[in-house]
């Protein structure tokens, strides 16, 4: 399948007024014309192929929202071209917006003093959805999200999990072949979280190209098979989701339980005790010099051992360690 | 192109209802400004001691300030400060995501609220008018066109004054309050521009604000020759177009500063 989202060298600077120090500095900014150029985002190069489930993490103020503002046709770019569905978003903001989907996290669609229902009516005018493909959508929304439940309720009184599935379905109402979700899952319980993934993925088994901008790594490892890091408006990172770990990171942590006082353990190259504790024996591997199975084989021959775990450094572990620049 | 707003619309009025006691506490408001300017009124002719005042008899003035009431009660709207809330919280990018013009929006909701408010508001006021203060029946009908000619010019200027919010990059209560003052002076709603030296009354023919009140309130007195109405009603379209073609322009340029705050 062909790309759906080509990003060529995007770029967007945001001019900033720069503001005095001392008594007289608000008068001095009324007049004066001085600004400060902010680049919130660097030459940004991206395809994402039809179909895609694609996450965008990076830390506050990396530049994610700009990206995601700009896909969504809000933002223009200062530099850079970029095309979703062969349209430029910001040039023909009416046509494109009438194939994507978008949903805020923190900012409500709908109609706060209103039942939901009359947002999603509102919405059907809006993109002249016919009847029978609207009639369609709610059969399912309601069998996957049972958003029936509260249709009637007005949306002020609806909980954040209840608010977020009614979003998400407004956000699909259309049948966009694109949707765009900024941190859907920010403050839903585990429940509601699991809820609200399998509805995505369900979606994004349906044909449709899912882009997530996230902080919560559980979605990007239960949803993303690839992930988009970005730090400082560039794209650092660009990798399957399940290369992540490997590309980072060389070591995987043995912990061992042994029956009694913990035998001698002889080390090499490549392997170190990084913990002692009890019976308990944390032993550090790099896989680039051993087979990890090969050395719970050993360590489960030669001595007397009651459980071996394997533990990868975790995604979060991962990404906190490009943040701070040591990978 | 209308029919993506219709939802828009309906959902509007649905909401306006939500909030009943605001507008019967609006109608108290009317009510009562209209017997403030009934007494100050009365009291001033009876202090002049003539029967004319600009040329106005008692119940002539009383019609004409009757009239200013109910004008301005189908003019206001508040969509500056909800166009002013949406830019500053980012909630028009809720609508910068879906295929509908941000501006024609605000003109459905505009319109809902005004269409909600014929029963709520208008129609008690010209109850009061025609029962109790007894105006007099309009002398052309054609004061309808006129009043919104007048409408859709004012709605330019409330728009426009919510996009300034893109430049001050916060209150817009300033530009608001100073606009409402100047519309209330030069466009007659105020006193009747009779009233006012010569050179003033040059310089309120020069500027758009007469098409907002002096031209329908003059077209429904009878005190615009018949065969003036037209060119009166060709003078607000003139102020119509132009203003409309600057409130674009505005927009276009607003688009381009598009920030979203939050999130």
């Amino acid at each position: 399948m062909g790309n759906i989202i080509e990003s060529r060298r995007l770029s967007k600077d945001y001019r900033i007024l720069k503001r005095g120090k001392g008594r007289f500095a608000f008068f001095k900014t009324l007049v004066s014309r001085d600004y400060k150029i902010v680049r919130a985002l660097k030459n940004v190069t991206f395809d994402i192929r039809e179909g895609e489930f694609v996450g965008i993490v990076g830390p506050n103020g990396a530049g994610k929202s700009t990206l995601a503002k700009i896909l969504t046709g809000i933002l223009t770019p200062s530099s850079g071209k970029v095309k979703v569905m062969g349209l430029v978003p910001y040039e023909s903001r009416r046509k494109y917006t009438q194939n994507i989907g978008v949903v805020f996290g923190q900012r409500t669609q709908l109609w706060w003093d209103l039942p939901v229902k009359e947002s999603f009516n509102m919405l059907k005018h809006i993109y002249k959805i016919p009847e029978k493909d609207f009639q369609k959508n709610m059969k399912i929304f309601n069998k996957i999200l049972e958003i029936d439940k509260y249709m009637m309720k007005p949306v002020r009184k609806l909980s954040l999990g209840e608010r977020m599935r009614c979003d998400v379905a407004a956000s699909l109402l259309h049948n966009p072949k694109v949707i765009f979700l900024d941190e859907p899952t920010i403050g839903l319980d585990v429940e509601a979280k699991h809820n609200l993934r399998q509805f995505l993925k369900h979606v994004n088994e349906q044909g449709v190209t899912v882009i997530l901008t996230t902080h919560d790594m559980g979605d990007i490892e239960e949803l993303c098979p690839r992930t988009i890091i970005i730090d400082h408006g560039k794209v650092i990172i660009d990798t399957p989701t399940s290369e992540l770990r490997g590309k980072v990171s060389k070591e995987r942590t043995l912990i061992i339980d042994f029956i009694g006082k913990p035998s001698k353990i002889k080390t090499r190259s490549g392997i170190k005790i990084i913990g002692r504790e009890g019976d308990r024996i944390l032993l550090s591997v790099d896989i680039r010099k051993h087979c990890v199975s090969d050395i719970v084989r050993e360590m489960l021959t030669k001595y007397k051992i009651s459980d071996v775990t394997i533990e990868q450094p975790s995604i979060e572990e991962v990404i906190r360690r490009i943040y701070k620049g040591e990978l | 192109m209308f029919s993506r707003y219709y939802g828009i619309f309906i959902s509007r009025i649905k909401e306006s209802f939500i909030y009943r006691f605001s507008s019967f506490v609006q109608v108290i408001a009317s009510g009562i400004s209209l017997f403030i300017i009934w007494y100050i009124w009365k009291a001033i002719y009876a202090s002049a001691g003539t029967t004319s005042i600009g040329g106005f008899a008692f119940p002539e003035m009383m019609t004409y300030m009757t009239l200013s009431v109910i004008f301005n009660m189908v003019l206001a709207t508040f969509q500056e400060h909800e166009i002013e809330r949406e830019v500053r919280s980012g909630k028009i990018a809720t609508y910068l995501i879906k295929p509908v013009s941000y501006p024609l929006v605000c003109f459905t909701r505009t319109i809902a609220g005004k269409t909600s408010q014929i029963f709520t508001r208008l129609i008690p006021l010209l109850i009061v008018a025609f029962f109790i203060i007894k105006i007099s029946i309009p002398v052309s009908w054609i004061f309808l066109l006129s009043l919104g000619l007048g409408y859709l010019i004012n709605y330019n200027l409330v728009f426009l004054t919510g996009l300034m919010t893109f430049w001050t990059k916060g209150n817009i209560w300033g530009v608001r309050l100073s606009r409402t003052v100047i519309v209330s002076i030069f466009s007659g709603s105020l006193l009747p521009l009779i009233m006012f030296p010569e050179w003033f009354v040059e310089i309120a023919n020069m500027l758009p604000f007469i098409a907002m009140f002096h031209i329908p309130a003059s077209i429904y007195l009878g005190s615009i020759a018949s065969t003036d109405i037209i060119s009166s009603l060709l003078l607000q379209g003139f102020w119509l177009i132009l203003l409309t073609s600057f409130t674009f322009i505005v927009w276009k340029r607003a688009e381009k500063k598009m920030f979203i705050q939050g999130g």
